[in-house]
């Protein structure tokens, strides 16, 4: 039965009042104030900008350690999930539990934390070393700490759909002949795309926009290990309200096409 | 308490749920509003309550319009039809929950309310269930704790939504002749909503029955059943089969009201056995006519003459028994 | 989300799925990655932190800089949790107990904070409120002072947490629908006796559970408080900052000691948010019982 705007549940007109003030107030009018500041700017200055090696360079590495770590983590995740979802061994719920960890634990420890591990005298920086490479301060040490801070996207929006797909389905491509492997390209996949891409859309949206456990691991030099956010403060630094602004503005908006075309590419997978 | 049901309509959307319903039902009275669903009777009992607003039309309690009313002053008992138990409470606050939020001077004391809601949980058999929580309850418990909350507020009218819908077979069968039983006893006035014909004609004094957001017609049970005012009613409230006659003229008659025979009589059509099914009491016998495609069923007792040593493919001969022209259109 | 509910059908298939080889390599590859991704960090957390010993462990805490960022932390926190609870409630009551136009574009506009960089969200306010912001002018004539200041702080925490309450909330009272309520209504109950007795007795766990992340996400920002604090010590510090500008200071014993207090803090977020869910999915299994 479809229900409309019930007579009797009251609040309608006070709580959707309350949400759109509040919404507006903390995140549509400031959000819009960075919009409206970067259309003050000629095309000129923001392409100045946009075109600088540093910024290029920036958003470079930006975008592409976030979709290594969000490629990563689909891997990862999805391994995790399944094994969280399908089997029972020692430690299975103190995993599951853990798994949480990145979204608790302040990103800025998970920095400090990252770096000295993976630095070139760390706990697993000097096996790198030993063998003639480099892990912190370098991109591979991004891409590890934004796969970190992101590991729960994957795992947390695979696990109650694999959960929910019916014992039945598999038995059944079973009984119909399919082998373990068909069944899993045939039966699984299909059903685990879809949350599998929401996963991996919030990670990728999430890397590229993380900042505290990333600075300290990255080393920052310019051109070669500096990320867009850390440019952004850079520039707020230096007092550049215009570069920073229009950085800004230039990130969501990839972001937000980026968004868009992982959106679109799920709706024709449920559709086919 | 009477009600009448004043020329009211209700959209949703373009969809037109109920068209200018009028209805009356008088005091003491046990009705059940009888249709398929999307039929529009949930939508009927949700506008008495006051639950929803008519676009159009008034709703009149005992020569008051209440359609203004808000849903706390109209002072009516409505059981869900998942019952809607508030999951965090046990039974006996459950029950209690109308009484305690009565506004400060009319509450009754706390006493009160306990000898109440045991009194209730009595009348429902279940006082030994009061410190239980709803998901530790069966259906058949839900629902009568359900009834027994919407009755502790003494209401003046009993709106029940497919009381018996979420129910397996046996014990629906069981609570409604309680229901029945105990609509006797407190003779409150009492709509309910069903799209199962067999407890309509089982439990109600009258019967609604609706189809597309009309009234198809009112009527005591074995009123609409024996003289049933269209072909939708006459379908709904029974099998039925369909005999053509040729220029677009048909016959309807329900499966026991035919006589069988295995030699060619006056009046009897010839038609081929398709099945015989002995189904206890009774035998169904399936059979074929040529010119229509619609296979005719037969219900006779099961030690009727016509069928000792029949088989399938053998002839029958088969005569509808109410040759009732008003049925023929 | 929740998976314990899963063990008991999960071992029961289990015994029967696959090669026994196949199943005891992704376990031992899920315990490698637990060991790796998750153990490790907080093992270097604690043993840098009492690398010195416990003594210059707690001095670390003790010391008043790092006493005035807690204080200051935990008074974020304290202001932007309950600001998103009432919003989050608010929030998810429109969107689950009635239909309108434009319905899922505010569910859109709820979760925008999620994508967008903690560095964005510290910027906007230095656009509106900084020194050469929109509203500059107008504060410094009056003396008033958002940016580089507790309000800033508090301004870019509530931000970065505006969805958390509500996204926990509006599919649960989704799923549990408006009868209640009804019911509620039918028996005399006024508006707010209605959302006191029924509703937020039903969304208790539910609330709980976003108020844990929301808190956690609150004690953690980093990158958007640290473009509005300004880092004055003892002033504007919060205790990640607080962490960033002792270990930029070399100061790595102190910095992974003041760490592993927000360490210790996460993993009390975790148990809290362990049993909430649990609570949550208990609630939501006797609900699919009906």
């Amino acid at each position: 039965m479809s229900r409309r705007i019930s007579p009797v549940i009251p609040g309608f007109g006070l709580t959707l009042g309350y949400t759109l003030v509040y919404l507006s107030l903390l995140v549509l009018i400031p959000l819009g104030a960075m919009f409206v500041h970067a259309a003050q700017l000629s095309w000129d200055q923001i392409w100045n900008i946009v075109s600088a090696p540093r910024v290029v360079a920036a958003l470079k590495l930006s975008f592409s350690t976030a979709l290594c770590a969000a490629v990563l983590n689909g891997v990862i995740g999805t391994l995790l999930a399944w094994v969280l979802v399908r089997y029972t061994f020692p430690g299975r719920r103190l995993i599951d539990a853990m798994i949480d960890l990145p979204f608790a634990l302040p990103t800025a420890v998970a920095g400090i934390a990252l770096t000295a591990l993976y630095a070139p005298a760390g706990l697993v920086g000097q096996f790198a070393t030993a063998l003639g490479f480099k892990i912190a301060y370098t991109p591979l040490g991004i891409t590890l700490a934004l796969t970190f801070v992101t590991l729960p996207f994957v795992v947390r929006t695979i696990q109650p759909v694999l959960a929910d797909i019916p014992r039945e389905v598999e038995e059944a491509a079973a009984c119909l002949g399919a082998k373990p492997f068909q069944i899993f390209r045939h039966v699984l996949v299909p059903a685990l795309l879809p949350a599998w891409l929401t996963g991996f859309a919030l990670a990728f949206a999430r890397g590229v926009g993380e900042y505290g456990s990333v600075i300290f691991i990255a080393g920052n030099m310019p051109m070669k290990t500096e990320i867009l956010p850390l440019l952004i403060m850079v520039k707020l630094d230096q007092y550049d309200y215009h570069g920073a602004t229009t950085i800004g503005v230039l990130m969501l908006v990839v972001s937000f096409i980026l968004l868009l075309l992982i959106n679109l590419l799920q709706r024709r997978i449920e559709r086919p | 308490m009477s009600i009448e049901i004043r020329n009211v309509t209700k959209h949703f959307g373009a969809f037109r749920a109920l068209n200018d319903i009028n209805l009356d039902i008088r005091s003491g009275e046990l009705v059940a509003l009888l249709g398929p669903s999307g039929c529009g009777k949930t939508s009927l009992l949700r506008i008495i309550a006051g639950l929803e607003t008519p676009d159009t039309g008034n709703i009149v309690f005992h020569g008051e319009d209440v359609s203004q009313h808000d849903v706390r002053d109209r002072n009516v008992g409505f059981v869900f039809q998942h019952y809607a138990l508030f999951r965090h409470m046990t039974v006996f606050d459950n029950v209690a929950f109308g009484l305690r939020m009565k506004p400060k001077g009319e509450r009754p004391s706390e006493q009160q309310i306990a000898e109440r809601v045991h009194e209730l949980l009595n009348m429902v058999q279940l006082d030994w269930l009061a410190d239980r929580y709803p998901e530790q309850l069966s259906g058949g418990q839900r629902q009568r704790i359900a009834l027994a909350r919407a009755l502790a507020v003494r209401p003046k009218v009993l709106l029940l939504d497919e009381p018996f819908g979420a129910l397996d077979a046996k014990v629906r069968k069981e609570l409604r002749r309680w229901l029945a039983r105990l609509h006797e006893e407190i003779n409150l006035t009492s709509v309910f909503v069903t799209h199962d014909q067999e407890e309509a004609m089982e439990v109600a004094d009258r019967i609604v029955v609706m189809n597309k957001g009309v009234i198809e017609q009112i009527g005591a049970p074995g009123e609409v059943y024996e003289k049933p005012a269209s072909d939708f009613v006459y379908h709904f409230l029974g099998d039925s089969n369909r005999l053509h006659l040729g220029e677009d003229r048909h016959l309807l008659f329900r499966p026991h009201e035919v006589s069988l025979s295995r030699l060619a009589m006056e009046e009897h059509r010839a038609a081929q056995v398709r099945d015989i099914r002995p189904l206890g009491a009774i035998t169904r016998v399936t059979l074929k006519v040529d010119d229509q495609e619609e296979l005719i069923e037969a219900e006779v007792v099961k030690d009727h003459d016509s069928l000792t040593g029949l088989s399938r493919g053998e002839t029958l001969f088969f005569k509808p028994k109410v040759w009732d022209p008003q049925a023929t259109r | 989300m929740t998976t314990t509910t899963l063990s008991a059908s999960a071992a029961a298939n289990a015994a029967r799925r696959g090669s026994a080889a196949g199943r005891i390599a992704l376990i031992t590859g899920a315990w490698l990655t637990f060991a790796l991704f998750l153990l490790l960090p907080l093992y270097v957390v604690l043993s840098e932190a009492l690398k010195l010993g416990f003594g210059t462990f707690f001095t670390a805490l003790v010391e008043p800089d790092a006493i005035s960022a807690l204080k200051l932390t935990l008074l974020a926190v304290g202001i932007s949790v309950p600001l998103n609870l009432v919003f989050g409630v608010a929030a998810a009551w429109c969107v689950s107990k009635y239909e309108f136009r434009g319905k899922s574009i505010l569910v859109t506009l709820i979760d925008l904070p999620f994508s967008v960089s903690p560095v964005i969200a510290g910027l906007i306010y230095v656009l509106l409120f900084g020194a050469q912001g929109f509203f500059g002018e107008w504060l410094q004539e009056r003396d008033i002072q958002i940016i580089f200041a507790l309000p800033g702080i508090v301004l870019a925490t509530v931000f970065v947490t505006v969805p958390f309450v509500a996204r926990e909330l509006i599919p649960l009272m989704q799923e549990q629908g408006t009868q209640e309520e009804e019911a509620a209504r039918l028996l005399g109950a006024n508006g707010w006796q209605m959302f006191w007795h029924v509703t937020l007795p039903n969304i208790k766990w539910g609330l709980i559970y976003g108020v844990v992340l929301c808190a956690a996400r609150a004690m953690g920002e980093f990158g958007a408080v640290s473009v509005v604090s300004g880092h004055i010590r003892g002033y504007t510090n919060t205790l990640p900052l607080h962490v960033e500008i002792l270990y930029n200071e070399y100061n790595h014993v102190a910095a992974f000691s003041v760490a592993s207090l927000l360490l210790a803090l996460a993993l009390v977020i975790l148990l809290l948010k362990q049993w909430s869910e649990a609570r949550l999915s208990r609630l939501k299994s006797a609900g699919d019982e009906e």
